[in-house]
């Protein structure tokens, strides 16, 4: 990062981008939900990131610096969709979830579509609230360590919790008639839905 | 019963809490199963998220996969091969002497197939040299013929210029003197002529 800040050294950061562009592209796709507005995003990110390079303070790790960034970019598309979906419906802002934010919560097109476990997941987290989807997707599908997300969200670390507990009550609200339901039509978690 | 904080069960869903703190929240989970049920179901909503998958880039995937796949089948039908020629091949001594006397047969097979064929091709080479230097002899023989004949057709043409030159000044030397002769002549005559009407008058 430091070539590509001092000397815009542009095959150092094509090699920042091949190391990160799958964990972007993928905490994209699952903040938003559709894989085709992830992989916008990703794009998006890295050019915000070169943009922003200059800003880049060598003091901080810059995986902190790039996924927030990153997210940034996310809450700026949800931001987007919500204010269309306010604009075209005249509905106000849901209190939670994304009910009144006009995102597609039937979308055909959903790489979680063919895979009735996975595209009721898909749905249950784009129906829980940023800040609750955001610790979760950082947690649990990027792995990264609750100290480290409070330092990516700049908030302390038992905010992160916190939130995750909610996250994690809101979440098992949304899932809990299927943990009731016979499995017989559900199909179990025999493998993962690859998309 | 007072039940832990809920922002205090995160770290122990995650595995992230230290160990004391761990094992406090687990004796609490025996005994209270308000909490020990909320917390299964936080794992098996943690459980089902799994389902969901995000793949690789289809690019990535779709060409390195197969490749890697093919090399791995490679890589063992080579090694079963292998394998199975160890198993069933005969000794070593006896297979190093067969390759040895197959192989210096082969050898002098072919060092004489490459003997013949140089030989074949030397001599071919000479015939060629040959008729090269037979044609180039010929035509420089031919070329000097005829430059010869030229220079005698030259000489012979500039001789008969000289001869024919050399008559004509003969010719013209003659009827000179046959002129100047007559001329003597005709002088003499009326010379004669006169000497005879002197000597008449006389």
């Amino acid at each position: 990062m430091l070539r590509v800040q001092s000397h815009d050294d542009h095959s150092a950061f094509a090699q920042l981008v091949s190391r990160w562009e799958e964990p972007i592209r993928r905490l994209c796709t699952r903040m938003v939900g559709d894989a085709h507005k992830g992989e916008d995003l990703k794009q998006e990110a890295f050019a915000r990131l070169f943009a922003k390079r200059k800003l880049y303070q060598p003091t901080a790790r810059f995986s902190t610096f790039l996924w927030r960034i990153a997210l940034n970019a996310c809450y700026d598309e949800l931001r987007r969709v919500k204010r269309r979906a306010e604009s075209a419906l005249d509905v106000g802002g849901a209190e939670e979830g994304l009910d009144g934010m006009g995102l597609e919560l039937e979308d055909p097109h959903s790489e979680a579509a063919g895979n009735e476990e996975a595209e009721l997941v898909r749905r249950a987290l784009m129906r829980l609230p940023e800040m609750y989807r955001t610790v979760l997707v950082l947690r649990h599908y990027e792995g990264l360590k609750l100290k480290k997300i409070a330092e990516i969200l700049e908030i302390p670390e038992g905010t992160v919790n916190s939130r995750m507990a909610e996250a994690l009550a809101k979440l098992t609200r949304l899932l809990e008639p299927q943990f009731q339901e016979p499995k017989t039509p559900m199909p179990r978690p025999r493998e993962a839905l690859v998309l | 019963m007072k039940h832990p904080n809920r922002d205090e069960w995160a770290p122990y869903v995650f595995g992230e809490a230290p160990a004391a703190e761990a094992r406090r929240l687990e004796a609490h989970l025996e005994s209270c199963e308000e909490c020990a049920t909320e917390i299964a179901g936080w794992q098996r909503s943690l459980k089902m998220l799994d389902s969901w998958a995000v793949a690789p880039r289809p690019g990535a995937r779709n060409i390195v996969a197969p490749v890697f796949r093919w090399a791995v089948a490679a890589a063992l039908v080579l090694a079963a091969g292998i394998a199975l020629g160890r198993m069933t091949a005969p000794s070593a001594e006896a297979m190093r002497a067969e390759v040895e006397a197959s192989v210096r047969t082969a050898l002098a097979a072919d060092l004489e197939r490459a003997l013949a064929r140089s030989e074949a091709r030397l001599a071919a080479l000479g015939e060629e040299n040959s008729r090269e230097l037979l044609q180039t002899f010929s035509e420089t023989l031919e070329a000097a013929r005829t430059e010869d004949r030229e220079a005698m057709v030259a000489l012979i043409q500039e001789q008969q210029r000289v001869a024919e030159e050399r008559l004509v000044n003969w010719r013209r030397d003659l009827e000179t003197l046959a002129l100047q002769t007559d001329q003597g002549l005709r002088q003499a005559r009326f010379t004669m002529t006169q000497l005879a009407a002197r000597d008449g008058n006389n």
